[in-house]
């Protein structure tokens, strides 16, 4: 069922996540899912701040800033291929 | 999360995925691009393979917004019209942003649900054999090192892409373990063409470091053609040294349509130090490298190499007819040795994409090889334990079958047996079983032959 819930690559991210951290004895657990979050929350502008102003690429490789969404509410979600 | 994108779309929302560096090189076959081109060529391949409709961001090669959001696999952000931060969250919650939109933009008065999207995973392309050549063992868990491609000909891509990885000693210590995986990219649709020169590398050492060996060759292979990386391990010490190992290496890049077959040679720098952007290859360093089935990497996530979904994605990947189940000629010695029978649980000799799924979907270890039984506290549902993959006469009598069904379907002209124009069709053409030499393949030569295999 989470396939069809969860796009295919992310449902794949996240099924890896979370058994990489039901490893018994492996180098994650809770404390490491709570330092990645420590982590992203002193990374990452806090709530009410802008988004940095770093470019990338749209899909046909055209320059993207981060900063041009605006006027409307963005969602924005990291996925990949594996 | 497509729902969510269907129901806001509309109120003026709008949703994006951020492509950026890979976190699990390998699992689905997929590997690190080197280009911004190969990079926007992952997003075309994820955005056919999702059947999403967001819009896609292609991170810069340096990984500019992941470094500049967190550095997070699946993070996710809500972000305001006036390009602020309103919502963040560094694991994706599909439950969790709809509540957030519900609460910015508004209740949606009857959600999209899953069923209404009706979204079809489009099948893979037909590939070369996988699961041929045996994986290596690792020492252990190794960290992605820097690899440098040196890009001369824009024109020739890298059909094959070295990664790179290393053990904590080497990078710490400057002396320790180099694995070199040499993998074909399945963006350019190429196999390793095994009637040709098997690839080889060669290492230029900076001076004060050593290698062992300094170069190789891919294994001799028997399938005319397959999909699998090849794999080294190097002993290095460079203790002295900061500077990078030059790898050069030679292969035949083939397609798979047969359009072209040529030989290349390219080069890399290896860095021996950390690559933070190169991701983990799941599997591999828990007690050795991915698994076909039952081998010392055992059973992996679902979509990881060596878990449940890949292992059925590389079993079906050995239909290569395309009628959508395995036959015997078609499976790989291992598999036709050790998993045959035991998938093929209609017994009409073609293992099918329900008996693998019914296969995988239950709990415990899918395959073992000759000895490898269950506990008696845990009992095997398919009844399998019948099966004896050492007695000769349970041999011959599985392949008895399975020889049976491939004359069956080989045999155009119904005459019982094959002609040379009827085997020629086969995957892999079992013109040596014709012992008596009358150019027919009877289903008792066919079993012969099978089992002499």
């Amino acid at each position: 069922m989470i396939r069809k819930s969860i796009p295919l690559g992310l449902s794949v991210c996240l099924l890896i996540v979370a058994s990489a951290w039901a490893q018994p004895g492996g180098e994650r657990g809770p404390s490491a899912r709570a330092s990645m979050e420590r982590r992203f929350n002193e990374s990452t502008p806090a709530i009410g701040e802008p988004l940095p102003d770093v470019s990338a690429f749209d899909e046909e490789g055209n320059e993207f800033k981060l900063s041009s969404l605006k006027g409307h509410y963005s969602v924005i979600v990291f996925g990949c291929l594996t | 999360m497509e729902t969510i994108e269907r129901d806001y779309s509309p109120k003026g929302v709008k949703f994006y995925y951020v492509y950026k560096a890979l976190a699990h090189p390998e699992t689905n076959g997929y590997i690190t691009p080197f280009t911004l081109d190969e990079r926007l060529m992952h997003v075309k391949e994820a955005k056919r393979t999702l059947g999403t409709r967001f819009n896609w961001i292609c991170d810069t090669m340096s990984n500019d917004i992941k470094h500049s959001l967190g550095d997070a696999p699946n993070c996710e952000f809500v972000i305001d019209p006036e390009g602020k931060v309103v919502r963040k969250r560094v694991w994706s919650r599909p439950d969790e942003l709809r509540k957030d939109l519900e609460e910015l933009v508004g209740p949606v008065e009857k959600p999209t649900t899953v069923a209404e999207l009706n979204m079809q995973t489009p099948p893979r392309p037909k590939q070369a054999a996988i699961g041929v050549v045996p994986r290596i063992e690792l020492p252990g868990r190794l960290q992605a090192v820097k690899v440098e491609p040196i890009i001369e000909d824009k024109k020739t891509p890298f059909y094959v892409k070295l990664r790179a990885e290393a053990d904590s000693a080497l990078i710490s210590g400057g002396e320790g373990k180099l694995y070199l995986g040499f993998f074909l990219d399945p963006l350019y649709h190429v196999h390793w063409n095994n009637q040709a020169e098997p690839m080889r590398f060669e290492l230029t050492l900076p001076k004060d470091v050593t290698a062992s060996p300094s170069s190789g060759t891919g294994p001799k292979v028997d399938e005319p053609a397959d999909s699998d990386p090849r794999e080294f391990l190097i002993d290095v010490n460079g203790k002295q040294s900061r500077k990078p190992i030059e790898l050069t290496v030679h292969y035949f890049a083939c397609d798979d349509a047969e359009t072209f077959c040529i030989p290349v040679t390219q080069t890399y720098l290896v860095y021996l130090e950390s690559d933070r952007d190169g991701g983990s290859r799941m599997g591999a360093g828990r007690g050795g490298p991915p698994a076909l089935a039952g081998g010392p990497g055992g059973r992996g996530p679902a979509g990881a190499p060596g878990g449940p979904r890949e292992m059925m994605r590389r079993l079906l990947s050995f239909d290569r007819d395309g009628d959508g189940k395995v036959s015997i000629d078609e499976a790989p010695p291992q598999m036709r040795e050790f998993m045959f029978a035991r998938l093929d649980t209609n017994e009409d000799g073609f293992v099918d994409r329900a008996e693998i799924e019914a296969r995988f979907s239950r709990p415990g270890p899918p395959f073992g090889p000759p000895g490898e039984r269950p506990r008696p506290d845990q009992p095997d549902e398919t009844n399998d334990s019948t099966l004896d993959n050492t007695k000769p006469a349970d041999i011959a009598a599985r392949y008895l079958k399975y020889a049976q069904s491939i004359v069956a379907k080989y045999d155009a002209n119904a005459d019982g047996a094959l002609s040379p124009d009827e085997w020629a069709k086969m995957s892999n053409p079992p013109a040596n079983a014709d012992t008596n030499g009358d150019k027919r393949i009877t289903v008792e030569e066919l079993v012969d032959w099978y089992v002499k295999q």
